[in-house]
């Protein structure tokens, strides 16, 4: 197991954000967790990386484990060996103003003891994959918000990551931009297997590669299972403050009229198929 | 964007060279801040710094920074000095049925000169000097590597401020703001952008701090660079031409 | 009420952000500015409150040339909603907030607006004692309240969860037909619900500008933009020009029954 948090609770603020939380996710497994703001999703994310309690004052309860390491007792640095996180602001992540994107992306690298040599070729082929290349003498300031977000995944995809944590990191991005930061992450999980946390409300993207999706709400796990179960449960969705993919919704709506059996659909193959079998 | 304070990216001898040679500028300009008696050698070396700066291709934002930063202090300090002179003193002058004590100008100039040279050798050095390289330069210097991160971080504050400002002047001109016309509403109109930049800054630098934990900023170890400022020899030459330029105007100051 | 004639931007470092766009608002109507990052939507948008000035061409709204205004001075009649609340929160109340464009400008409703959007009774409470989510909402109470004509969403879904998504929908659709409604945003699914008419750009250009129906059908996968999904589903099972998970129930039902009538004409 990569992670596991078993009875993990959290207080921070004056109040309980985190309340028994069970979970683990295995080696390679792209996890999908999502749930209304104040459910708790980042605070569990700052929980694995070590931010609580090293940066933030906190009591915590229960066991985190993140690759073979006591996250609770850790140091972020530490951990920062082997699990990256991607804020879903980009220009938080961005060191500051005079770095240009290879300079940017580079830092963290530069942390590490890298010799040059290997740091040069890393940079390259990373700015490559995003298609950042050209721009790569360029301030980040100067680009726009979406080309931002891809330098801040570039920054920690540089490392090579165990575990990659994706905080809304799409949010800013447009359809294309999305699709070309996720397809990456893709061929990383192939080349490198590397364990992935997305983070989101973008449920089209998670029907596209999430195995399995964790809702949260008021800080505990609701629900969790596999992917096309969960985002096809419409009621569900619906009565935890989240809207359905409209797939879904046409799928209820035919079962009203006894015109649909079985799970909902969660995106368009699935429901074409399922409507041609009926024939 | 021109941004106020911040590194302008050209190709001249002034930003090509090592920033340790830019650093001994700096150093001096400090040391003849606390140690010069008359305005004649601060001047001298404000003059060889706005040739630095015509030389770097920068002189529009230099001059313009310089103007917007000094005329402030330029006129406190007359007003303070030279009409109420608090230092006291005999002699004064009339200008325009106004009186003025002729010790407080002095003063006042003797300042002025000072705060020039110190200002206009920081701006400059900010304006051609590559963060990046910088730490690595500081590196070369022995400075610990923490210590050279957060000095350039700091310097880097300014302009990713400015930014945040544009930004929320514009959503609160969106909303009425007047930002024209007498100097009372050009000041009023500055107070719905302090909360939302300093907050909004916070904020920022709070994430970016995890960010920078994140990608490792704390990891004991050796740290290599990106960037290899080396000292060549011209840049050896000139460490040792500015030294000893910069030790004569301490002399002459003397 | 909107006209833009041959407008053209050109920033200060040189990149041209819209090139000779021309097209028209009419007064009520609802539009979707759409396209990828960097395509011009928000400096096209920026002009009609006079944030940004015409390099070349022409921007009237109402009549008024922008290039002769200041924003402060279009703020009363065009209301332009920030992607960030942050960015222009600073009061120590949510009502002070929301009550200071009605003071800039002289005219408004801020209890009409605190009320509309389910602030009133939190309105004596510090705006950052509440999450992301309910500060984009009083950033957008803080516009609507100055009820000026034309109002700009700059991406109302970004960083919102689906309750503060669906608030900006029941807003949207209070303000129909009352008010002038432009919204940039990346969120296709939010466009295909709440716009009658599209605008898409690409590159500073405008590339398609109709009937938001008309739009989606249209080859935009080439912009790399994904169609809604309801529009992905219409074509791969030939149902026509439709939108709404209802269109497409009526259609399914209406092709069942056909089915059925002709099997049954078969028999006879």
């Amino acid at each position: 197991m990569m992670i596991e948090i078993k009875d993990y609770s959290l207080w921070a603020g004056g109040k309980k954000v985190l309340d028994g939380i069970n979970l683990s996710v295995r080696e390679g497994e792209f996890l999908a967790i999502t749930g209304p703001t104040g459910s708790g999703k980042t605070e569990l994310c700052y929980s694995i990386i070590g931010i609580y309690p090293n940066m933030l004052p906190c009591r915590q309860k229960g066991k985190i484990k993140v690759c073979g390491m006591d996250a609770t007792k850790a140091k972020p640095a530490e951990l920062a060996m082997h699990v990256a996180y991607v804020f879903q602001n980009p220009i938080s992540q961005l060191t500051g103003y005079g770095m240009s994107v290879e300079e940017e992306v580079a830092f963290g690298l530069e942390n590490r003891g890298v010799e040059r040599e290997e740091m040069k070729e890393r940079v390259e082929r990373v700015l490559k994959t995003l298609g950042l290349w050209e721009v790569r003498k360029n301030s980040p300031f100067e680009l726009s918000g979406g080309q931002q977000q891809k330098v801040a995944l570039a920054s920690v995809l540089v490392l090579e990551p165990k575990v990659l944590i994706l905080d809304e990191p799409t949010g800013h991005l447009d359809s294309y931009g999305t699709r070309m930061v996720l397809e990456t992450v893709d061929k990383l999980r192939e080349e490198h297997n590397i364990t992935t946390i997305f983070v989101s409300h973008k449920f089209k993207e998670m029907v596209k590669r999430a195995e399995r999706v964790v809702v949260m709400l008021d800080g505990r796990i609701i629900r969790e299972g596999k992917t096309r179960d969960v985002l096809s449960d419409a009621e569900f969705l619906r009565k935890n403050g989240m809207i359905p993919l409209p797939i879904t919704e046409l799928s209820e709506k035919l079962r009203e009229e006894k015109r649909w059996k079985g799970r909902n659909a969660v995106d368009v193959e699935g429901f074409v198929a399922r409507w041609r079998e009926r024939r | 964007m021109a941004v106020f304070a911040s590194f302008v990216e050209k190709e001249t001898v002034i930003h090509r060279t090592h920033p340790a040679v830019k650093i001994v500028w700096l150093f001096f300009a400090f040391v003849l801040f606390f140690v010069s008696k008359t305005p004649f050698v601060p001047l001298v070396f404000f003059l060889f710094v706005v040739v630095f700066a015509f030389a770097g291709k920068v002189a529009g934002i230099f001059l313009k920074s310089l103007l917007i930063f000094i005329l402030p202090i330029g006129i406190s300090l007359l007003i303070m000095h030279a009409y109420f002179a608090p230092l006291g003193g005999e002699e004064t002058v009339e200008f325009f049925g106004v009186k003025f004590y002729v010790q407080g100008i002095e003063f006042s100039f003797l300042m002025l000169s000072k705060i020039c040279a110190l200002v206009s050798s920081f701006f400059l050095f900010i304006f051609t000097t590559n963060p990046a390289k910088l730490s690595s330069a500081f590196a070369r210097f022995g400075m610990p590597y923490k210590l050279g991160f957060f000095l350039n971080a700091g310097l880097q504050i300014i302009p990713l401020m400015y930014i945040k400002a544009n930004k929320v002047l514009e959503a609160q001109m969106a909303r009425g703001l007047k930002v024209k016309g007498s100097l009372v509403d050009r000041f009023r109109a500055y107070i719905p952008l302090l909360g939302p930049v300093i907050i909004g800054s916070v904020v920022e630098t709070f994430e970016r701090a995890i960010a920078l934990e994140v990608r490792g900023l704390s990891i004991e170890g050796k740290k290599t660079h990106y960037y290899v400022v080396e000292l060549g020899m011209a840049d050896k030459a000139l460490f040792i031409l500015s030294v000893l330029l910069n030790a004569g105007l301490v002399v002459m100051a003397l | 009420m909107i006209e833009v004639k041959n407008l053209t931007h050109v920033y200060e470092n040189g990149v041209v952000a819209v090139k000779d766009v021309s097209l028209r608002i009419e007064r009520n109507e609802v539009v979707g500015i759409i396209g990828q990052n960097g395509s011009g939507k928000t400096t096209l948008v920026k002009h009609f409150n006079a944030l940004l000035k015409p390099t070349k061409g022409k921007v009237m709204v109402n009549g008024i040339d922008v290039s002769e205004k200041e924003p402060y001075e279009m703020a009363s009649l065009v209301g332009y909603i920030f992607q960030n609340p942050d960015e222009q929160i600073f009061s120590k109340t949510i009502e002070e907030e929301v009550e200071f464009g009605v003071r800039q400008i002289g005219k408004g409703d801020s209890e009409w607006a605190l009320k509309t959007m389910g602030l009133w009774g939190v309105r004596k409470k510090n705006p950052y004692d509440f999450s992301y989510n309910t500060r984009k909402i009083i950033g957008i109470t803080s516009i609507i309240a100055m009820r000026p004509e034309v109002i700009i969403f700059d991406e109302p879904t970004t960083g919102q969860d689906p309750g503060g998504i669906l608030q900006v929908e029941g807003l949207i659709k209070e303000m129909k037909g009352k008010h002038t409604i432009i919204v940039i945003s990346h969120d296709i699914e939010f466009i295909a619900r709440n716009c009658e008419r599209v605008i898409l750009m690409d590159g500073g250009k405008k590339i398609f500008d109709g009937k938001t129906r008309d739009v989606f059908y249209d080859d935009i996968e080439r912009y790399g933009l994904e169609p809604p999904q309801i529009v992905q589903l219409s074509k791969r099972m030939g149902l026509g020009k439709i939108l709404t998970v209802e269109e497409v129930y009526e259609k399914l039902m209406k092709r069942k029954l056909k089915k059925s009538i002709n099997k049954v004409h078969k028999l006879f």
